[in-house]
């Protein structure tokens, strides 16, 4: 696994925008979901907004144009009882904060 | 053994490859941080049951390099939390320089010079949830009936704030074992930055405090299996030489 390079060492992210700082992606799929809005009420960021209609299932609430408010820690995934999320995509920032002894993928705890 | 692996729960002390959680093993794998609490109070005598397991954590040559603090009065952590939102709004009253464009073109290169030289409390995650506090957006404390503080005392052998979270970590750990919810607050460290919880708490030398453990009876079952990033470790052993090879924990 790469180290950070020179310039990486250097340089913060900026914190607004999206290239920089690439939260979490959640898929939340509609025809499970109970629109129960259990997800929104765990979120630690409070991040899930419910839909608007009822019906529409909830979705990621941005903190800045193009950066969802959400850092995969699985609470909602593990709330819905009907599993209707998906993780897609996992937490990465970029340039000092970025991740470098953990891979993208994400999976449930394996029995060795 | 013809056991039906998916319903036994194998006693702690043996291993066979892919069987099924211990006891021990459920308790790590299924803790949830917990962020909505019950009212009610909790028995003295269940805090001190977590806080047993602490004292029995490990230590460099066992110098138990800790204090707790039990704070198990409503009312106090309400006040913490007000004050704890206060002092955030202050402190990024300085350092948002997201909040408008005049604060994104001239204060934006001194604050991240200053995240540069102090990434641990500044990183994006904290960063974003003082926002959010300050913004009264997101709880500090969660609304916990309950608070112990493992304080760490400077004069430890090797590392003490590693042993104050071990320490923490097996109360935790137990905290869950036992029905219980928790969750670990680092925002604290603000409210200490005023002088007035530095002398509530008593908070001085040899004593540092970092983080906190809210404790409580969760609303409802937030414990749990969830997905975490695969792991990338560096596996040495005979086979591989002298450069070690990338393993993929958890694939």
């Amino acid at each position: 696994m790469r180290y950070l390079r020179f310039l990486e060492k250097l340089l913060v992210p900026n914190y607004v925008k999206p290239k920089q700082i690439l939260t979490a992606v959640l898929e939340f799929d509609s025809d499970k979901c109970l629109g129960c809005n259990l997800c929104a009420k765990i979120c630690p960021a409070r991040g899930i907004s419910p839909g608007e209609r009822k019906g529409d299932p909830p979705h990621v609430i941005d903190i800045f144009p193009g950066i969802p408010m959400c850092m995969a820690c699985g609470d909602c995934q593990a709330a819905c009882r009907q599993g209707a999320i998906t993780i897609k995509k996992g937490y990465q920032t970029t340039r000092l904060f970025k991740r470098i002894a953990q891979a993208t993928e994400l999976t449930r705890p394996r029995r060795y | 053994m013809t056991d039906n692996k998916e319903s036994q729960t194998p006693p702690v002390g043996r291993y066979q490859p892919g069987m099924p959680w211990n006891p021990v093993e459920k308790v790590i794998f299924e803790r949830r941080s917990v962020r909505a609490f019950k009212k009610d109070p909790l028995p003295d005598s269940l805090i001190k049951r977590v806080l047993e397991a602490g004292r029995f954590a490990p230590s460099a040559g066992n110098v138990q390099p800790w204090k707790y603090v039990v704070i198990n009065d409503p009312q106090i952590i309400e006040q913490m939390e007000r004050d704890t939102v206060k002092h955030t709004r202050f402190l990024m009253f300085f350092l948002d320089y997201t909040r408008s464009l005049l604060r994104r073109i001239f204060l934006a290169p001194l604050i991240k010079l200053g995240i540069r030289i102090v990434p641990n409390q500044l990183h994006h995650v904290p960063f974003t949830l003082m926002q959010q506090i300050a913004a009264g957006k997101a709880p500090v404390y969660h609304g916990a009936p309950a608070m112990i503080i493992v304080m760490t005392d400077k004069r430890g052998v090797g590392t003490p704030s590693l042993e104050t979270g071990i320490c923490g970590q097996n109360m935790v750990l137990t905290a869950h074992s036992l029905g219980l919810g928790t969750c670990w607050v680092g925002m604290i460290k603000i409210l200490i930055k005023m002088r007035k919880w530095r002398r509530f708490l008593r908070i001085k030398y040899p004593y540092k405090v970092t983080d906190c453990i809210m404790l409580g009876y969760p609303k409802m079952r937030f414990d749990g299996q969830v997905e975490r990033e695969v792991q990338l470790v560096d596996w040495h052993d005979p086979s591989t030489g002298g450069k070690p090879k990338t393993e993929r924990l958890g694939d």
